[in-house]
């Protein structure tokens, strides 16, 4: 992680006015197009990030269900308070409820350090998994749109 | 940029000077981007950055007892999932854990630069 994560470009005394103009007009450039860049990465990846956890999913076996007949010969249970509901307690490791600690961020970021120069293996994802991520994309482009079709 | 060239062609000269800040610009975003990922070792030189609405691009730079190596990757953000692709025009998709990665740095990356950049643009109205 940084040391510095406030570091600045360049300080404004060291720019002439016509300079300090051309920053200022480049760096409204810039917001835009790195704005830009981060909705489409978001709009390519979440189909992929939602796949995962999709993905993951399957891979537990799932609790037979109640059938509606079995259900409906049940003898209705009076209504029961409950305690305030407490949320279970998280067992994703760094994530403290509100968001990943920066410990979990480091441990992320420290990994692409490794992962991205080195790592040239193809996806090994099944059929189903991106049978499941093409229709995942599908129904996100149906609520949302197509991100090609949203103004820059 | 020489005088003559400020004299003769006053509106070049303002263009080529915004086509330099915009390079500066995105120089300074690669080392903000490098810093990202953790303490870079010594001898090795990393860049991470947004080129445009739809390429990222990280480089690094090294040098251990075979010599220099030097690894671009670039990303390319399509509709439907980003495609890398490093050195050559072969393209490969993305693991699903290195489309994590990818995101996670895309978000860091704006969280970093986004406030420098809105303080230079409020520059001029100070």
């Amino acid at each position: 992680m940084s040391e510095n994560p406030n570091q600045s470009f360049v300080s404004p005394n060291k720019l002439s006015r016509p300079e300090q103009a051309d920053v200022a007009s480049q760096a409204a450039v810039r917001m835009l197009i790195i704005g830009n860049a981060l909705a489409r990465a978001a709009n390519a990846l979440t189909p992929m990030l939602t796949g995962i956890v999709t993905a993951q999913a399957l891979q537990y076996p799932v609790e037979p269900t109640q059938s509606p007949q079995s259900a409906a010969t049940e003898t209705p249970q009076p209504y029961a308070a409950t305690p305030e509901y407490q949320a279970p307690a998280s067992t994703t490791p760094g994530y403290d409820g509100d968001g990943f600690s920066p410990a979990a961020n480091t441990a992320y970021l420290d990994a692409i350090a490794t992962d991205v120069p080195q790592d040239a293996a193809p996806p090994t994802l099944s059929d189903e998994a991106l049978a499941l991520l093409e229709d995942a994309r599908r129904q996100t482009e149906e609520a949302f749109g197509n991100p090609d079709n949203m103004a820059a | 940029m020489s005088l003559l060239t400020n004299f003769l062609h006053p509106g070049q000269a303002a263009e080529d000077r915004r086509t330099n800040m915009y390079k500066a610009l995105i120089h300074w975003e690669a080392k903000v981007g490098g810093e990202l990922f953790g303490v870079i070792p010594k001898g090795t030189r990393r860049e991470f950055f947004c080129l445009d609405e739809y390429t990222w691009v990280w480089h690094e730079e090294w040098r251990d007892k075979n010599g220099r190596h030097a690894i671009t990757t670039r990303y390319d953000v399509r509709p439907n999932g980003v495609l890398k692709s490093q050195g050559t025009n072969t393209y490969q998709a993305l693991t699903p854990q290195e489309a994590q990665n990818l995101y996670n740095a895309i978000k860091l990356y704006y969280e970093r630069v986004t406030p420098e950049l809105q303080r230079l643009q409020n520059l001029t109205q100070r």
